[in-house]
């Protein structure tokens, strides 16, 4: 069930009938009876995993505020990280650790050979466990107090708007906004966020996803021109498919007075990786450097030391993504790029003054697109050697001329197809790097005009959504997660 | 009520924005051929043989074949034919046609069934449930309001029945949800979003074969709707014909698909089994047609046509003996 789907549009409004009928408590149990119901659409029995994890975070938790003992207090840290890294290595990576250990040994003209155990990935838990982890953390470092009550926690953590797909919440912002959530005010511009986002989700994503699919499908047999397109597109739909799920989550919060974290402000508008990670995902890439970065060192140490810290940061960053070998590899490419940046800050400091930063942003903007995308290439192919064919068709050999390429086009009349490809990156990347804002300003600003056309705007984005998606529209990419 | 001053004009411009994209709930190639089928089947409420099924089965045994095989005039004959109509869509095409027969019969009383024969065909795909949201927009556009519950309850035995049921309340609020394309053709925009051709590719992609691989829980509502339609027919009809259909797939010999025919041999025979008045004719089994006899996955050209219309005639004969 995802949002985008007309069972969703089901739930919805039996839930929000019980949310109204409710008073007082009741609303908590309303919205985690609804939140279970809503993740064990997928499978009843993931939510043994999440209930479990609940639990252990809760006790330990209460149990590290109700100690001053420093070795307990370190044990009971252990216990929580174990539980929750521990339940992530086996449904997330055991087979993947396997897979990759027995390739290995056979690389090496060893014979050998190993199950998997063909483990289902339980949908949104890399999300839940960073954040019951961040909880646990947040108490051990002594910048949060633990809850009392087990139903504010469990809602903390299954919070169905923002449950399999993020923003990855600090208990520090959003658990305080649950336990007083009976007083907590309906805001109507939640459904601005939702026509946003659903109308970047289908009318976006889902139609840019169809070059995307075929060109890398088989990227052996794809034209060098039309994987350029398709890289492109993909960096459009990856945007708009996980910015517009944020939207959603961040709408649905608002229509019931919470205030979930922004995750995307305008990423293609980065002019270097750094500026990159406070823009895209921001909630993941915090997470990682206030849990993950910042006890490795940070930037304390020697220039090794720090280069150090961000590649091994972003590899764990890749790997958060996917048991994969691709993700691991766009770990590494974008730990290489930040680590690269680091000697060059005082170049991009002297580009940032004087009247030259008037040429220097739009080109840094572009040159770094170009980087982004090529890391996707990473992200997006299905296998190692699928990367090194893409590279290969994007640089060396297209396999044709680009006239005789655009003269295809043409011949099938797949103009209109390409135009609309080429708006929607224009649009998009352009739009972004013109005017760097993000969901929640663009809908306050649509919120200062006259209630009537904010009412137009919405239904209009909600109808162009129902009926300018593919016949099939896929799945969000972020659930695979 | 301050508000209310402009939601109601704002909604009620939209649905007549909506009313007008649409044509009236008319437009799309799959709703229209709905709306189109049934204009052919209301002018036939006392035409005593009845073709039921899609355009793979009115292709195979069109009423001059069946006049042919069963020796009766042509007239006698309706083509109940709905394009990409499966079995959930013939099922809901039934239930109006039994509407629209009990309020004839209320007026002037039939003596005996509505039917006096119906054929129906079904392909091997169709048996997996298709996730397409035309499907669901084809029950509600058919199914007289008094089978809603009896839909909906069919729906619980599918893979995903929320998805079912939304996409039901979705249509019933508004008529163009489900078939997309039937907005983007209506403002001229279809191009913008289809890809055409395959010019990205150096070589043509392998062509899909439709395919039914019987996974579990894939088979759960088509069944259903099956033995629905069937009882149904068998109350309906002195007797029913269940054709099973060739297909590209099977007529290459495509391991996958012959290793799932004795299943599909298995299902249909079962069902058919549920009443005596119900017969099974295979035009699967040593059907000699090639994959080069099939346009596409499912159709057969126009000169295989031919063949295969007198091989049905021929095998109808050979298990029925002819006659009416």
């Amino acid at each position: 069930m995802t949002f985008t789907t007309p069972e969703f549009m089901l739930f919805v409004l039996l839930f929000f009938w019980a949310w109204t009928v409710a008073r007082g408590n009741a609303r908590k149990w309303v919205l985690l009876g609804a939140s279970y119901l809503f993740y064990a659409s997928w499978n009843p029995w993931f939510l043994v995993l999440i209930i479990g994890s609940t639990i252990v975070d809760f006790y330990v938790g209460g149990a590290l505020g109700a100690t001053d003992d420093a070795r307990r207090r370190k044990r009971l840290l252990w216990l929580s990280l174990v539980a929750n890294l521990g339940t992530l290595a086996v449904f997330k990576y055991f087979d993947f650790f396997v897979a990759s250990a027995v390739a290995g040994l056979q690389a090496l003209g060893i014979e050998a050979s190993a199950s998997t155990l063909g483990i289902i990935l339980p949908v949104g838990i890399s999300f839940y466990t960073f954040q019951t982890m961040s909880y646990t953390i947040d108490i051990y470092r002594r910048q949060l107090e633990p809850t009392p009550k087990l139903l504010d926690f469990a809602l903390f953590v299954a919070f169905f708007p923002q449950l399999v797909a993020g923003p990855i919440e600090r208990a520090t912002h959003l658990l305080p906004q649950i336990v007083d959530l009976s007083d907590r005010k309906f805001d109507s511009s939640g459904f601005g966020l939702i026509a946003l986002g659903c109308f970047k989700k289908a009318v976006i994503a889902d139609n840019l996803g169809t070059i995307v699919e075929l060109t890398y499908a088989d990227p052996s047999n794809a034209h060098g021109w039309a994987l350029w397109i398709g890289t492109y597109a993909f960096a459009v739909q990856i945007y708009c498919d996980f910015s517009g799920y944020s939207d959603i989550a961040v709408g649905f919060a608002r229509l019931l007075g919470i205030d979930l974290v922004q995750n995307f402000r305008a990423p293609y508008a980065s002019q270097g990786p750094t500026e990159l990670w406070r823009r895209w995902h921001i909630s993941l890439s915090t997470w990682l450097r206030d849990y993950l970065y910042i006890p490795l060192g940070g930037s304390r140490g020697s220039n090794f030391a720090t280069m150090r810290n961000l590649m091994l940061t972003m590899l764990l960053g890749g790997l958060w993504h996917g048991a994969a070998a691709n993700y691991l590899l766009w770990g590494a490419f974008h730990g290489g790029l930040l680590a690269m940046a680091r000697p060059l800050r005082g170049a991009a400091a002297w580009m940032q003054t004087g009247r030259r930063r008037w040429w220097t942003t739009p080109v840094r903007r572009i040159v770094f697109f170009h980087l982004i995308c090529l890391g996707w290439v990473f992200f997006r192919a299905q296998s190692l050697e699928d990367c090194g064919t893409i590279y290969s068709r994007l640089f060396i050999d297209p396999g044709i001329t680009l006239s005789a390429f655009w003269h295809g086009i043409v011949a099938a009349r797949s103009q209109p197809y390409i135009v609309f490809v080429g708006v929607c990156i224009v649009g998009i990347v352009g739009g972004q790097m013109i005017w760097p804002t993000d969901s929640k300003r663009i809908t306050a600003l649509l919120w200062r005009t006259p209630e009537p056309v904010r009412f137009t705007v919405v239904l209009a984005l909600l109808y162009l959504a129902m009926n300018l998606s593919p016949e099939r529209p896929p799945p969000f990419i972020y659930f695979q997660f | 009520m301050r508000r209310l001053a402009y939601i109601i004009p704002i909604v009620l411009g939209l649905l007549y924005l909506d009313a007008w994209l649409t044509e009236g709930r008319t437009l799309g190639g799959a709703r229209n051929s709905v709306v189109g089928s049934t204009t052919r089947w209301s002018r036939a409420d006392y035409t005593p043989i009845f073709i039921l099924g899609s355009s793979t089965t009115s292709d195979l045994m069109p009423p001059a074949v069946i006049a042919k095989a069963l020796g009766v005039r042509q007239k006698d004959i309706a083509n109940g034919r709905i394009n990409g109509c499966h079995q959930g869509c013939t099922w809901a095409q039934l239930r109006a046609i039994m509407q629209r027969t009990d309020t004839l019969d209320r007026r002037r009383p039939r003596k005996g069934p509505r039917f006096k024969h119906v054929f129906m065909g079904v392909n091997l795909f169709q048996q997996c449930e298709d996730g397409h949201s035309k499907r669901v927009m084809q029950h509600i556009t058919l199914v007289p309001p008094r089978d809603l519950a009896a839909l909906f309850a069919l729906y619980l035995k599918a893979e995903k029945p929320l998805r079912r049921l939304g996409r039901a309340l979705g249509m019933l609020v508004s008529g163009v949800y489900g078939e997309p394309a039937g907005v983007k053709g209506r403002l001229g925009i279809s191009a913008v979003f289809a890809l055409r051709g395959r010019w990205y590719t150096k070589l043509r992609p392998a062509s899909s074969t439709a395919f039914c691989d019987y996974a579990e829980g894939q088979t759960a509502l088509k069944t259903a709707f099956m033995q629905s339609l069937m009882d149904d027919l068998a109350r309906l009809s002195t007797r029913v014909t269940l054709v099973l259909l060739p297909d590209q797939g099977l007529a290459a010999r495509d391991p996958a698909q012959m290793a799932q025919l004795p299943a599909y041999r298995a299902w249909a025979q079962a069902i058919a089994d549920r009443h005596p008045n119900i017969d099974m004719l295979d035009m699967v089994v040593d059907n000699t047609a090639k994959r080069r006899d099939f346009r596409d996955t499912i159709h057969f050209t126009g000169r295989a046509l031919k063949g295969q219309r007198a091989e049905f005639v021929r095998r109808y004969k050979a298990q029925f003996g002819g006659g009416k």
